[in-house]
C-alpha cells in the first residue's frame, strides 16, 4: 500500500492523539507502508 | 570541567541499606506485580547475576549493565529517558548498557519528584549530574585501590577504567562490587559541556518498544491479585452535593460488592486538594462492565448548595470584573491615560478563552491498598509527595507508613497535579478493607472540574505621530484567577504601561492547565502586538526587536521578568531560519514569541488557502532552553505543544447550563484531529551553555497567536475569542 496524506488522514481521523504527535504518526505510517 | 560540592542531598549517595523517610523501598519494576515474568530488557550487555548498589540513582551489574533510577513522574515529557541520560553522561557509561527503573517516592534520597512547571530537568540538573559523577568517582577509587594507585592515576570512560601510566584496564562491572560503600569525597568533577557524549544527542524513548508492543505500563493497566475495582459518581453540576441514593438496589446488582457514599474531606488541605466534589457515590466490584451498569442505575438525590452557573453568567462576571473587579496584582509605569490622550493612534481590543478540560487520554485512576497501619499507593500522579501528604491527613496515618509508586502516565497537562483521585482510592480501600483500583470514565473525568479558567482581557495601545509605541495597557480577568503577569513583556519596554490581573468568583473548580495563564495571555498579547505593528506600519518581528532594544538599553521601571537578549534571540533565529524577509506567493505568515517557565520560544506559521480553507503548511519553531538534553525528544515535545496550542485555540471549549458542563465526551468536545494539524513542524534551538530549562509547556503559548496572526493574513479576519471555530465560520 502507498497511502496519500489525505488517505491517511481520513483513515486515522477517528484516532485522537492527545500528545500532538500526529505528524510523526503520519511519517511512521508512510515508513511502515514501504515494508 | 567544573567541580561541585557533594553536600547536596548526600544521603542519596550513601550505600543503599534501608530506605529513609519514605518507608519500604520497592526497588524493582512493579511490573512484576501485574504480569508474571519481567519483559527482558535489550541493553548492550548480558543480564547480570549480581547487582551492586552504588547510590540512590545507580546500581551496576557484574556484566556492566547499569540500572539508573529515574526519580520523576513520566507524563510523556520523556524525563524517564532524559534524566537517566544526564546520570549516564557523568557516570560515563555507554547508553546501550543502561536500563531504566522508575524510582518510588523517596524524599530521603531524591528531591522535587514532581512533574509540573516544566521543572524536572531544571531542578534536578545538578543532582543528576552529581549522582553520576559520584558513582564514577567511587568506581575510580575502587580500581585505584585495587591497583595500589591514587585516584588521580586512573581515568574512566565509557564504562572502563584505565591506569594512566600503564596497561591495566578494568570494566565497571568487574570493579563494582568493590565500589560499594566507598566514601564520597567533598567535591567531585563534572564533565565539561564540550565533552558530553550522551547529552545533546537523540536517544530513543526507553519505554518505546514496550509501548508499541502493548506492555502494561500505565496506571490503568495496573493489576494486583485480589484487588477490587471501584468507580465513582460525582454530582452532575457544580454547586451540588450528594444527599442519598438507591444504595440497596445498587448493592443487589450483579457483580457489585459494595456501594456507599465516601467522604474525602480532611483538615489542612493544600493547593493540590479537591475543593469541589468531596462526597462521592462509590461502587465496588470486580469488573468494569458490571460497575458501569451499576453506575447507570444510580438514582441519586442531589442538593443544591451554591449557585448553579451558566456560560452567560460567566461572560457577565468577566465583563463586570474588567470594569470593577478585584485587582490581584498590577504594575504601572508612567501615565498611560495621559499618553493615550495625546497619542496619534489608539487601538483597543478584547480577547477571551473558555473553560477547557485537560482530557488526558488516560482517565483518572489510582490503586490503593490501605490496612490499619499502612497505605500502599500506586498509579499515575504528577505529585507523589503531595498525594502522600493528603492521604496521611485523610487516614490520620504517619507518612512513614505510606508508600507511593508511580506508573507511567498517559498524559498530565497539569490534571494529575491534583491528588483527589488517589485520595478517593485510599478512602474507598479503607472503607472496604481491601486493595482497590479506582477508575474514572471519560464522562466522570471531563465533568469533574479542575478546568483551565475562563478569561477575558482588554488590551490598549497608543502610537505617537512617528509610530512609536508610547502607551500599552492590559486588564485581564479570570474565573477564578486573572491571566496577567504584570512584569512580563512588554513591561520595561514601554514608557507608559499598566497591567492588571483581576479575579472574579466561580464555584467551578479549576487547576493548572499546560502553561497556566500563559496559555491564554500569549495568544491575546502576541496577536494584539501584531495589530499594533500593523497600525504602526512595521514588520511584526522588527517591531518587537525594537521594543527589546529599549528594554536592554533604556529600560522602563524597576525590573521586568524576562531577559530581553534571549527573548530577542529566538525571534532573530526564527527570522533567519524561516526566511522571514522573503515572502512566498500564496503563503500567509504569522509570528509570535513568548517567554514562560524560564524558556523562550518564537514561532512562525505558514498558511495557505486550499479550496478556500486555510491550512497550516508549516510551523517554524525556535527555542532557547539552554542546554538541550535529548535533542529529538526536545523537538517532539515542542511539536506537541504547538499542536496542543492550535487544537485548543481552534476547537475546544466547555459550556455550562445549570452548573453542568454541556460536553462530556469527544462527540461534542472537540480535540484536534489528524486532518487538522500542520503538514510539517521544524524546530531549531539556540545553542548555548546555559543550564537547561524546561520544554513541557513553553511550545504551546506562542502557537495560539502565531496561528491567529497567520489566519488574519490568509483570510483577512482577526480572531479574538477562543475557540476560533465558534467565532466565525471557519473550517480548520
Amino acid at each position: 500500500p502507498n497511502p496519500s496524506d489525505s488517505e491517511i488522514e481520513t483513515a486515522m481521523n477517528g484516532n485522537i492523539c492527545r500528545c500532538g504527535t500526529y505528524t510523526r504518526i503520519k511519517k511512521a505510517i508512510k515508513i511502515a507502508s514501504t515494508h | 570541567m567544573t567541580k561541585i560540592k557533594t553536600q547536596y542531598n548526600r544521603r542519596s549517595f550513601i550505600k543503599v541499606s534501608t530506605a529513609a523517610g519514605g518507608g519500604m523501598l520497592i526497588g524493582f519494576s512493579w511490573l512484576n506485580a501485574c504480569k508474571p515474568g519481567e519483559p527482558a530488557p535489550e541493553p548492550g550487555v548480558a543480564i547480570p547475576n549480581e547487582w551492586f548498589e552504588i547510590n540512590g540513582y545507580i546500581k551496576i551489574g557484574d556484566t556492566g549493565m547499569v540500572t539508573i533510577y529515574s526519580p520523576n513522574p513520566e507524563i510523556g515529557q520523556n524525563v524517564r529517558t532524559s534524566m537517566p541520560m544526564i546520570v549516564a553522561e557523568e557516570l560515563d557509561v555507554p547508553w546501550e548498557n543502561v536500563v531504566v527503573e522508575q524510582a518510588p517516592l523517596n524524599t530521603g534520597w531524591y528531591q522535587n519528584q514532581f512533574a509540573g512547571g516544566s521543572l524536572s530537568i531544571r531542578l534536578s540538573w545538578n543532582a543528576l549530574r552529581m549522582a553520576g559523577a559520584t558513582g564514577r568517582r567511587m568506581l575510580l577509587e575502587a580500581a585505584a585501590k585495587e591497583w595500589g594507585l591514587a585516584a588521580s592515576d586512573v581515568t574512566a570512560s565509557e564504562g572502563v577504567i584505565k591506569e594512566l601510566n600503564g596497561d591495566r584496564t578494568i570494566s565497571y562491572g568487574e570493579i563494582a562490587s568493590k565500589a560499594v560503600g566507598i566514601q564520597i569525597p567533598e567535591e567531585v568533577e563534572l564533565k565539561g559541556i564540550k565533552d558530553f557524549k550522551i547529552i545533546g544527542t537523540s536517544k530513543k524513548n526507553v519505554d518505546g518498544k514496550k509501548i508499541v508492543t502493548g506492555q502494561p505500563l500505565f496506571g490503568l493497566d495496573f493489576h494486583r491479585e485480589g484487588m477490587h475495582l471501584a468507580m465513582i459518581q460525582h454530582p452532575p453540576a457544580f454547586g451540588m452535593k450528594v444527599k442519598d441514593f438507591n444504595v440497596e438496589e445498587i448493592k443487589n446488582m450483579p457483580g457489585v460488592k459494595d456501594a456507599f457514599i465516601v467522604d474525602t474531606s480532611f483538615e489542612g488541605g493544600g493547593g493540590f486538594d479537591e475543593k469541589g466534589f468531596l462526597q462521592l457515590i462509590a461502587i465496588v466490584g470486580d469488573s468494569t462492565w458490571e460497575l458501569m451498569q451499576a453506575k447507570k442505575a444510580i438514582k441519586a438525590n442531589w442538593e443544591t448548595v451554591s449557585e448553579l452557573e451558566n456560560s452567560n453568567m460567566h461572560l457577565k462576571r468577566l465583563e463586570q470584573a474588567l470594569v470593577s473587579g478585584e485587582v490581584e496584582e498590577s504594575r504601572i509605569d508612567g501615565n498611560p491615560e495621559a499618553a493615550f490622550k495625546k497619542a496619534a493612534k489608539v487601538i483597543e481590543r478584547t480577547y477571551s478563552a473558555p473553560f477547557i478540560a485537560h482530557n488526558t487520554l488516560e482517565p483518572m485512576n489510582f490503586f490503593a491498598n490501605v490496612t490499619d497501619d499502612s497505605a500502599e499507593l500506586i498509579g499515575p500522579t504528577q505529585t507523589p509527595e503531595a498525594l502522600e501528604g493528603s492521604v496521611s491527613k485523610l487516614l490520620g496515618m504517619p507518612i512513614e507508613n505510606i508508600t507511593v509508586n508511580m506508573t507511567r502516565i498517559g498524559g498530565g497537562f497539569g490534571r494529575r497535579l491534583y491528588v483527589h483521585f488517589g485520595v478517593e482510592a485510599a478512602a474507598i480501600s479503607k472503607k472496604i478493607g481491601a486493595p482497590v483500583k479506582l477508575i474514572y470514565t471519560r464522562e466522570d473525568d471531563m465533568t469533574q472540574g479542575t478546568y483551565r479558567p475562563t478569561y477575558r482581557s482588554i488590551y490598549k495601545a497608543g502610537l505617537d505621530e512617528n509610530n512609536n509605541l508610547i502607551a500599552f495597557t492590559v486588564k485581564g480577568a479570570g474565573l477564578p484567577e486573572g491571566p496577567i503577569f504584570p512584569n512580563r513583556f512588554p513591561a520595561g519596554a514601554v514608557e507608559n504601561y499598566s497591567a492588571e490581573k483581576i479575579k472574579a468568583p466561580t464555584n467551578i473548580t479549576t487547576g493548572a492547565w499546560r502553561a497556566p495563564r500563559s496559555n491564554f495571555t500569549a495568544g491575546a498579547e502576541q496577536s494584539f502586538l501584531d495589530e499594533v505593528a500593523e497600525l504602526a506600519g512595521k514588520d511584526p518581528i522588527d517591531f518587537r526587536l525594537e521594543l527589546f532594544d529599549r528594554a536592554i538599553k533604556n529600560p522602563v521601571g524597576e525590573k521586568y521578568e524576562y531577559e530581553a537578549e534571549r527573548y530577542a534571540g529566538v525571534l532573530k533565529l526564527i527570522k533567519e531560519k524561516a526566511n522571514w524577509g522573503t515572502p512566498q506567493p500564496g503563503v500567509h505568515r504569522g509570528v509570535a514569541a513568548y517567554f514562560c517557565h524560564s524558556t523562550y520560544v518564537a514561532e512562525v506559521f505558514d498558511m495557505v488557502m486550499e479550496n478556500d480553507q486555510p491550512k497550516i503548511k508549516k510551523v517554524w519553531c525556535a527555542a532557547d532552553c539552554g542546554i538541550v538534553i535529548n535533542r529529538d525528544a526536545a523537538k517532539n515535545i515542542l511539536e506537541g505543544g504547538v499542536i496542543d496550542g492550535i487544537g485548543h485555540s481552534m476547537y475546544s471549549q466547555l459550556t455550562f447550563e445549570n452548573g453542568r458542563p454541556d460536553q462530556m465526551n469527544f462527540d461534542n468536545y472537540q480535540l484536534i484531529r489528524h486532518s487538522q494539524v500542520p503538514e510539517e513542524i521544524e524546530v531549531f534551538f539556540v545553542e548555548n551553555e546555559i543550564d537547561p530549562t524546561g520544554l513541557g509547556e513553553p511550545g504551546l503559548p506562542p502557537a495560539m497567536a502565531a496561528l491567529a496572526n497567520a489566519l488574519y493574513k490568509a483570510t483577512g479576519t482577526r480572531y479574538y475569542h477562543q475557540p476560533f471555530t465558534s467565532e466565525k465560520q471557519l473550517v480548520g
